[in-house]
Formats: C-alpha cells, sequence, structure tokens
C-alpha cells in the first residue's frame, strides 16, 4: 500500500472516531468537513512528494506558478557557471 | 491539441529521464516544453565547456551564445504561456501555448543545429534525456 492511502486511511479513522465522539455527544461540531480538507492536502502533497522522490515531475498536479519557475530558462550566465563547475570538476 | 502534443512527444522523445507521466493538455504540455528546455540547456552548457577549452573559438561562441539568449526569450513565453493555460483553461489559452512553442522550437532548431556543427552531440543528448 502506498503512503498516500496509508495517510488517507488515518485521516478517515480519525474522521469515524470524530464522528462517533460527537453522536455520544462529546462534541458539538461536526469535523468532516475539516477532515475532508486535510485528506485532499494530504493526498495532493504526498503525490507531489512522491514524484519528487521518485525523480519525475508531476506536471499535472503542478500550479500555474509553479509551471512557469519549471520551464523558465536558465539564463547564460547560469550555463556558462556550470559549464566551469564541469571543467573544474575534470569532465 | 492532442495532435500537436503527441507529435512533440513522439519526435525524438526517447523517455530517458523524462518518464511520460502527464495526463492532462496542459501537464502534456508542460512535458513537452520541459524535455526541450532540458535539451538545449545540456547541449548549451557542452557548447561553453568546449568554449572554454579552447575548442571553440570566441566568434563561434558568440553566436551560439546570442542564439541562446534568444532561445530565453522564447522559452519565457512559453512558460508564461502554460502557466496561463494553466490559470484559465480555455482552447484559446491552448492555442496560445502552441504558437509559442512553435515559436521556441524554431529557435531551438537553429541553435541545435549550430551546436552540433561545433561538437555537440546532440543526439547522445536526447537518448539521455529523452529530448
Amino acid at each position: 500500500m502506498d503512503p498516500i492511502a496509508i495517510a488517507t486511511l488515518v485521516f478517515k479513522g480519525v474522521q469515524q472516531l470524530l464522528k462517533a465522539a460527537k453522536g455520544a455527544g462529546l462534541i458539538d461540531e461536526d469535523p468532516s468537513v475539516y477532515i475532508d480538507a486535510a485528506i485532499d492536502y494530504a493526498k495532493r502533497g504526498g503525490e507531489i512528494l512522491l514524484a519528487k522522490l521518485s525523480g519525475s515531475t508531476d506536471y499535472d498536479s503542478l500550479t500555474a506558478e509553479e509551471l512557469e519557475a519549471q520551464l523558465w530558462p536558465a539564463d547564460i550566465d547560469k550555463i556558462e557557471a556550470a559549464a566551469k563547475a564541469r571543467i573544474a570538476d575534470g569532465q | 491539441v492532442l495532435l500537436v502534443l503527441g507529435i512533440l512527444l513522439s519526435t525524438g522523445t526517447g523517455c530517458g529521464m523524462f518518464a511520460l507521466t502527464a495526463k492532462t493538455d496542459v501537464g502534456k504540455a508542460a512535458q513537452a516544453a520541459d524535455i526541450e528546455k532540458a535539451l538545449i540547456e545540456e547541449a548549451m552548457t557542452q557548447f561553453a565547456v568546449l568554449h572554454f577549452k579552447g575548442d571553440v573559438s570566441d566568434e563561434t561562441y558568440a553566436v551560439g551564445r546570442s542564439a541562446y539568449i534568444k532561445w530565453t526569450e522564447a522559452q519565457k513565453v512559453v512558460a508564461k504561456s502554460i502557466a496561463a493555460w494553466k490559470r484559465i483553461g480555455d482552447a484559446t489559452s491552448g492555442g496560445t501555448v502552441m504558437v509559442a512553442i512553435g515559436e521556441a522550437q524554431k529557435v531551438a532548431g537553429s541553435l541545435l543545429n549550430l551546436l552540433g556543427q561545433f561538437g555537440v552531440n546532440i543526439g547522445a543528448i536526447r537518448s539521455k534525456i529523452g529530448g
């Protein structure tokens, strides 16, 4: 089972416990909406984290700002600095 | 849009370090543009190495350097247009992206042709990064 599925199960478990607590009159507010939002955030964060760990980019999950940053070209000074670093490294 | 992306990703895309994972039109366009970007940046870095080692003359390097700077301007338009497409998500934005990618590819083609003539192995870079 992947980490995202495990995290989702944990959140759903907490959700059930809170629902039971509300049913028993131990808490007043319905926490479902907050738990659902937390699950969504956990899923998205987990997907991005897994994509980074696997060395690939999950283009579909990137925001507009992240896409622009990802596709922004390196300026020539950065390219030349990298070239000099390679020479210094003996490549 | 899908047809153009399919062509972009199928012509010379060997899936080296870029696994083709994107599923949305915006994601596929971003992936195609990112592959091209990686190819150009690596080729230019190798060209600069050749220059700093004395294998490429100052005059020739200046031509390549100028072409690279021209490509960065085209690539910035690609980056901005894809970001706009992600925000808006309509067909017009998608069309703008395709035009921007086409313009960047024209400049990239000239640049790669030049770098290839002066000792940069474009084919090897393509194989490595999948571009």
